[in-house]
């Protein structure tokens, strides 16, 4: 039996997010690399980071509300 | 705007009228040669981002419906701490990951492009994130073209694809999903019937004895 943090979420959470912000970086990498840069790309890119902000924030608000040093046992 | 594909043909209609196109498109002819003009720049049909789009809404109420549902029928694991933060934390990747699948289905559209000139057809392609494929043809080894609507969707949107067929390396280009390709067909034609005209006419400029 071992007891774990809720501490260990995060970090699994801060890895995926480091992931997605890898494959963001790429996506950007392609529409900056090939010249496409247009209002179009614009806007989406702020439509895309726009939504991501929003989704965050909700996360760091609710996440505000839970006492991550609880533990658990597995 | 100028650069969506019939609009461009409708301004240039095949003649020698100029007009200004956007930079990014101006750069995205490789090698442009000197007096090239561009006939048409097509993208694959808006219908095909926004039903992808629409799968991934669909997918994005996937997590509403399942809170809705412990809300109403288990609200007990709701109540957990455990369960909360963990639920917490996966719907907030879920949805993280949607937007950027979102936004690399507009990628993957936006960069998969289509070049007509009135020397060469340009096949510009993104497959994945880390594959791009450029290939180009001159119109002379241009040898059939045909196109084909099928199903439902593509008669009602009007889009299907294009097929040509050259005598290159490459011996297969396909628009794909591309706006009105029976009109786009025409426009091929034209273009390699003006362009066979003018050789035909060179070579028997060549060929004609000298007058004395």
């Amino acid at each position: 039996m071992i007891e774990v943090s809720l501490y260990v979420f995060l970090i699994i959470y801060g890895i995926l997010l480091a992931i997605f912000a890898l494959m963001t970086l790429v996506n950007l990498f392609h529409l900056f690399a090939y010249g496409f840069l247009s209002f179009t790309s614009f806007f989406m890119t702020f439509i895309f980071f726009a939504g991501v902000v929003l989704v965050l924030f909700i996360t760091y608000k609710l996440g505000l509300q839970i006492d991550w040093s609880q533990t658990f046992i597995i | 705007m100028v650069y969506w594909s019939l609009e461009v043909l409708q301004i240039n209609k095949l003649t020698n009228k100029q007009f200004n196109l956007p930079m990014f498109i101006d750069n995205q002819i490789p090698n442009r040669q000197k007096e090239e003009k561009l006939i048409l720049f097509l993208r694959r049909h808006p219908a095909i981002l926004a039903g992808k789009w629409l799968y991934f809404i669909l997918l994005g109420l996937i997590p509403l419906a399942i809170y809705f549902f412990l809300l109403y029928f288990q609200p007990q694991i709701l109540r957990n701490i455990i369960a909360h933060a963990g639920l917490l934390l996966f719907a907030s990747v879920y949805y993280v990951f949607i937007l950027l699948f979102f936004f690399s289905a507009f990628i993957d559209f936006y960069l998969d492009v289509w070049i007509v000139t009135d020397q060469r057809i340009i096949n510009i392609e993104q497959k994945g994130l880390f594959n791009r494929v450029i290939a180009e043809h001159s119109l002379d080894k241009i040898q059939d073209v045909s196109g084909e609507q099928k199903g439902i969707f593509q008669t009602l949107f009007s889009y299907g694809s294009v097929h040509i067929q050259t005598a290159g390396e490459v011996q297969r280009f396909i628009f794909f999903q591309v706006k009105n390709p029976f009109e786009i067909i025409r426009v091929l034609n034209n273009l390699i019937q003006k362009r066979e005209a003018k050789f035909e006419h060179e070579i028997t400029e060549k060929l004609s004895p000298p007058e004395y």
